[in-house]
């Protein structure tokens, strides 16, 4: 317990460095507005559904592309600026330091998920809510192999998989933009530059939003190359259980909401572990 | 009593740099220590590694009988103000105080700013302090809780004559509380007659520690010989006692002699119709020490 000492002060003292932080304060503007815009002007204005999963899927980015930012100054910066020799020297344990940091991310990332949802909400509101108002009826989605064309055409699944891809999109997003904060704290615990830190975590976050696809086309395209020897060149989407597709349901390339999980909770103890370790002068 | 700072064979390497080479330090509780030596001694890496900044690669250091890798336990009545001071841009400098005593878990005390001479900045943001400001924030910080430890990496730093006058003040003021006082410096006059312990630190090794009384006592004593011809002097000298060194210097005799040598000196000076103005003993000052050991 000792090495959290200091968490409840720190969290306090970050969470009030945050409040100050213009580029906290853009982050939030840009995030509100961009939703919204997102959700006015995309093309998949179908229901009120698909604009509200459309517009926290991007807004969302935005927000994560901040939280990466917020996470990997949070650490580099103190290093980089050396207020780390003026708070560590006191009975502050490391791991309290780091996980102070984290709650107050995490409360910075609550309001961006708030702010995001809340603009997308807004943005699809003149289409209603109410049952998904597709020609040809609601319904379930039918559950088996769809070919990505077919998908366009059937509006029972199309309709169904809109609904749901939006309450999906909800959920993932306090996780993806925790894990985005994460990555950046996780980085920046290791490096001394915070340049060098939001750098890093937004190539990685590129490179997990990539990799789940990459590797799920690879197993798309292997799972239908047998119909491709009868159909042609189709693409195969693998259903989920709920009409989803591995492509349209994560908005952030983090295949599964556990394996979000586990990085909204390793990642900040990561960061924490590494920073414990980490010498912090010259 | 326990020694307030205890290390033991420190060692400590950056890269291919050895920093630290075996240091053994040992400051006595209720000490005024000064932590003396050249640019790259190992002085500040010491002090971070009691910090608990920077891990020692090999060796023990214990701050107020707890080992420095129980961090939060050694530090608990230690202060530190380690480098140059720097803090939140945006924080004022009494946000800074009452910061600095959320962290530390202790109710801050604004006095500290008016201790330190910065009383008047109270409400200015940090970000617009000059150095020698900063400097003096860092220390009023370092006050906070009466530690019963306070070490401090060259406060000197930036500061003007008068803020030079102030760290003596607070220096001694903390000494007299009955705190430990354990203050890193390379100018040594900042702390000429305020020490009561010393170190000497050369290439990440202790050359010589302990009382500044005893480090200063040394067997090849000097005396001055003030008299009016101090070539008749210097002859009468060579005569009475030709084993004697006898230096001039500006008119001064310089004898490297003992007591009763240099009251021999001074009759065989009378005995030769030489006036004898002064006598004294040349007493070593740190600086003496320090450059003798460096330059050992």
């Amino acid at each position: 317990m000792k090495a959290l000492r200091g968490l409840g002060a720190c969290f306090r003292a970050e969470l009030r460095d945050l409040a100050r932080s213009s580029l906290i304060w853009l982050g939030l503007l840009l995030t509100a507005v961009g939703t919204y815009f997102i959700g006015k002007t995309t093309p998949h204005r179908f229901t009120s559904w698909s604009a509200f999963a459309e517009a926290a899927k991007q807004g969302g980015a935005i927000a994560a592309f901040f939280l990466v930012f917020a996470g990997a100054i949070t650490l580099a910066g103190d290093r980089t600026r050396g207020t780390v020799r003026w708070i560590l020297p006191r009975p502050v344990g490391r791991a309290g330091f780091v996980l102070g940091k984290a709650c107050a991310l995490a409360v910075l990332a609550t309001l961006f998920l708030i702010l995001c949802l809340g603009s997308a909400a807004l943005a699809g509101s003149d289409l209603g809510f109410g049952d998904v108002p597709m020609a040809g009826g609601g319904g379930e989605a039918d559950g088996g192999w769809k070919f990505t064309e077919e998908i366009e055409q059937d509006t029972n699944f199309t309709a169904a998989t809109l609904r749901a891809r939006a309450w999906w999109a909800s959920l993932i997003l306090l996780p993806a933009l925790l894990t985005a904060a994460g990555l950046g704290m996780l980085i920046s615990s290791w490096t001394r530059s915070a340049a060098g830190a939001v750098f890093s975590a937004l190539f990685l976050l590129m490179m997990l939003h990539y990799l789940p696809n990459v590797l799920g086309l690879a197993d798309d395209v292997a799972a239908a190359s047998p119909l491709r020897a009868t159909e042609g060149f189709w693409v195969q989407l693998r259903d989920f259980g709920r009409g989803l597709s591995s492509a349209q349901w994560p908005p952030y390339g983090v295949p599964e909401l556990g394996g979000a999980l586990v990085f909204v909770l390793g990642l900040p103890l990561a960061a924490a572990l590494v920073f414990g370790r980490a010498e912090l002068t010259d | 009593m326990p020694a307030a700072v205890e290390c033991s064979g420190l060692h400590k390497s950056y890269g291919p740099h050895e920093a630290l080479c075996g240091l053994d330090l040992e400051v006595p509780s209720g000490s005024l220590f000064g932590l003396l030596g050249p640019n790259g001694a190992g002085k500040s890496t010491t002090l971070r590694i009691l910090a608990g900044l920077i891990r020692s690669d090999a060796g023990s250091a214990r701050v107020l009988g707890m080992d420095v890798s129980d961090h939060v336990a050694a530090v608990a009545k230690a202060s530190f103000l380690i480098e140059d001071a720097v803090f939140p841009a945006h924080l004022t400098a009494s946000e800074t105080i009452k910061r600095a005593g959320a962290y530390a878990g202790i109710e801050a005390d604004q006095g500290v700013l008016e201790r330190v001479g910065i009383s008047y900045a109270a409400d200015r943001k940090t970000g617009g302090f000059s150095h020698g400001m900063r400097q003096r924030l860092g220390l009023a910080c370092s006050l906070l809780g009466a530690p019963d430890l306070l070490v401090l990496d060259e406060p000197q730093n930036g500061l003007d004559p008068k803020g030079l006058q102030m760290i003596r003040g607070i220096l001694q003021e903390e000494h007299a509380r009955g705190a430990t006082v354990l203050v890193s410096v390379h100018r040594l006059a900042e702390v000429e007659g305020l020490c009561t312990h010393a170190a000497i630190l050369v290439s990440g090794r202790t050359l010589r520690s302990g009382a500044v009384e005893d480090l200063l006592h040394t067997e090849d004593s000097r005396y001055r010989l003030r008299v009016n011809d101090p070539e008749r002097a210097r002859a009468a000298i060579a005569e009475a006692l030709p084993d004697l060194g006898c230096d001039a210097q500006d008119g001064v005799l310089i004898l490297k002699a003992t007591e009763a040598q240099a009251a021999d000196a001074a009759a065989a000076c009378v005995g030769a119709d030489v006036r004898v103005f002064e006598l004294a003993l040349q007493r070593h000052t740190l600086d003496d020490l320090y450059l003798r050991e460096v330059d050992r």
